[in-house]
């Protein structure tokens, strides 16, 4: 199955090609090639030449993911199914290690520093890539999880804009949650 | 450079709707914008969706061992089967509460992570009611619903009676109470009927609901004397209890159970299948296990509960 090519071009001008099954995996993209407004290249205002390839190379692995690849594994045994009772543990395997091979391939993809992380989820967001958004924002919750407010503050840079009055009151209620924690 | 705080709310709400409702309580006070998030009704829609979609948490009562502390069970993570505890004492929750009377409460109703709980405190060797709170033991929020019209007073000692709590289709949350009509003429409470109240979440007042039938059921009036308010079960925006079921003749001891509907305020009835054959003296309730109706029952000096699953 060949495909047409589509042509993104990030914020710094670069220009980039992807097969358009892999590009369907962003609703923005979709919504631009069925609305017939595909007209050369797509600009991408709100992503960088750095971080375009990362997100391109998360639409390859998953373009036309929408239920397409399994239709495929499946190749139109479905009828046979009933006739042979020990398919399904045939395809049961073969799902599982697809499974197992995307999870590896996740960790791989994943494997990035904090500033990446912000750029992709933005990115994720931008061309609403729902799977996308949902990996980098897991990985940004389980880097928070389990830390107090001032190491929040400290790793993310963010200053408390509260007044002493206000950080007075919020010491009192996280002082109760050490309590609480005790107990564990 | 981008930072946490260049990123648009919606990825910060994602990020933080996936952190366990502790963390997220404390993270009110990282800054001034992510305090205000979490208390958007918005942030609350989403992170209850999120955590409609992880494993159950068990609210547990653990008021015979300890007064007034709740036991919260989590699935652990990877064990399929292990759990982990954690006391949570309602003390803080009930810091408000009243001074020179030392409350007790009892779990009536819970629905997405809120407890209905109805407190008492003793008079001499009466128990007697003092209202109806809902709260969040996890957040440690609580609110006190206002006095209804309903006495769940019988000579000052607690009188029987039913209370729901559940939530309707557009996620609002009801509570509704039902108790006897007072009789005046006697001191016994005589058949008139049942009186209804509903207050949605919110509102300042109890609105009065008719209900179509006489009594709630009792086998054994002798041992059923001890009084008590029992909740109701909750169920995909429906609450059920048992009720006595109308009859025309001169006895009846028939139980039936009492449906209502959050969604119209309405209320009916489901017969039980005649051939469900119950041993006498019994305590008759119901539960909800796995999404269906149960009905539990005990005889009076057994411990044993046999449980019947009705689909």
């Amino acid at each position: 199955m060949s495909s047409t090519k589509i042509f993104l071009k990030s914020s710094d001008d670069k220009t980039f090609e992807i097969d358009e099954t892999a590009a369907r995996a962003s609703e923005t993209l979709k919504n631009i090639i069925d609305g017939g407004c595909l007209d050369g290249v797509i600009p991408l205002p709100n992503v960088s030449s750095n971080i375009l390839p990362k997100v391109i190379e998360y639409c390859k692995k998953h373009g036309g993911d929408n239920g397409s690849s399994k239709k495929i594994a499946n190749g139109g045994v479905d009828k046979d199914k009933e006739i042979l009772p020990d398919y399904d543990e045939e395809e049961d395997k073969r799902e599982k290690v697809r499974v197992d091979e995307l999870k590896k391939w996740e960790e791989e993809y994943m494997d990035f520093d904090q500033q990446v992380l912000y750029d992709l989820m933005l990115a994720a967001n931008y061309l609403h890539i729902k799977g996308l958004l949902d990996l980098t924002v897991e990985k940004a919750a389980s880097m928070i999880r389990g830390r107090t407010p001032d190491q929040i503050r400290e790793n993310f840079n963010i200053n408390s804009d509260f007044t002493p009055e206000e950080e007075e009151e919020m010491i009192l209620i996280e002082d109760e949650w050490d309590d609480e924690w005790a107990f564990d | 450079m981008k930072e946490v705080k260049h990123l648009p709310c919606e990825i910060v709400s994602e990020i933080l709707s996936r952190l366990p409702i502790e963390s997220i309580m404390q993270f009110k006070s990282v800054c001034k914008s992510w305090f205000s998030l979490i208390e958007d009704p918005s942030f609350v829609k989403l992170q209850l969706k999120r955590a409609k979609s992880r494993p159950h948490r068990l609210i547990l009562w653990s008021n015979q061992v300890r007064k007034n502390w709740v036991l919260l069970l989590d699935r652990d993570k990877e064990g399929k089967d292990m759990w982990k505890g954690r006391d949570i004492s309602l003390e803080y929750t009930f810091k408000y509460e009243k001074q020179d009377h030392c409350l007790n409460f009892i779990i009536v109703g819970s629905c997405n992570g809120l407890l209905c709980m109805v407190s008492t405190f003793w008079y001499g060797c009466c128990s007697i009611f003092y209202g109806i709170f809902i709260c969040n033991p996890i957040t440690q929020e609580c609110t006190m619903l206002p006095v209804g019209g309903g006495r769940f007073f019988n000579g000052g000692d607690i009188a029987e009676g039913q209370i729901g709590f559940g939530v309707d289709s557009s996620g609002k949350y009801k509570v509704i109470q039902i108790f006897k009509k007072q009789s005046f003429s006697s001191d016994v409470d005589d058949d008139c009927g049942l009186k209804g109240e509903i207050i949605t979440l919110g509102e300042s007042s109890w609105r009065e609901i008719e209900i179509p039938y006489q009594s709630f059921y009792s086998r054994d009036d002798s041992w059923r004397k001890r009084r008590a308010i029992e909740g109701m079960v909750f169920m995909n925006g429906v609450l059920y209890c048992i009720i006595q079921k109308p009859t025309t003749h001169e006895v009846s001891d028939q139980p039936i159970i009492l449906v209502f509907n959050l969604d119209d305020d309405k209320f009916s009835t489901i017969e039980f299948r005649p051939s469900i054959e119950l041993p006498p003296y019994y305590e008759l309730g119901l539960i909800e296990i796995k999404g269906s109706l149960a009905l539990h029952h005990r005889c009076r000096d057994d411990l044993v509960f046999s449980v019947i699953c009705m689909k």
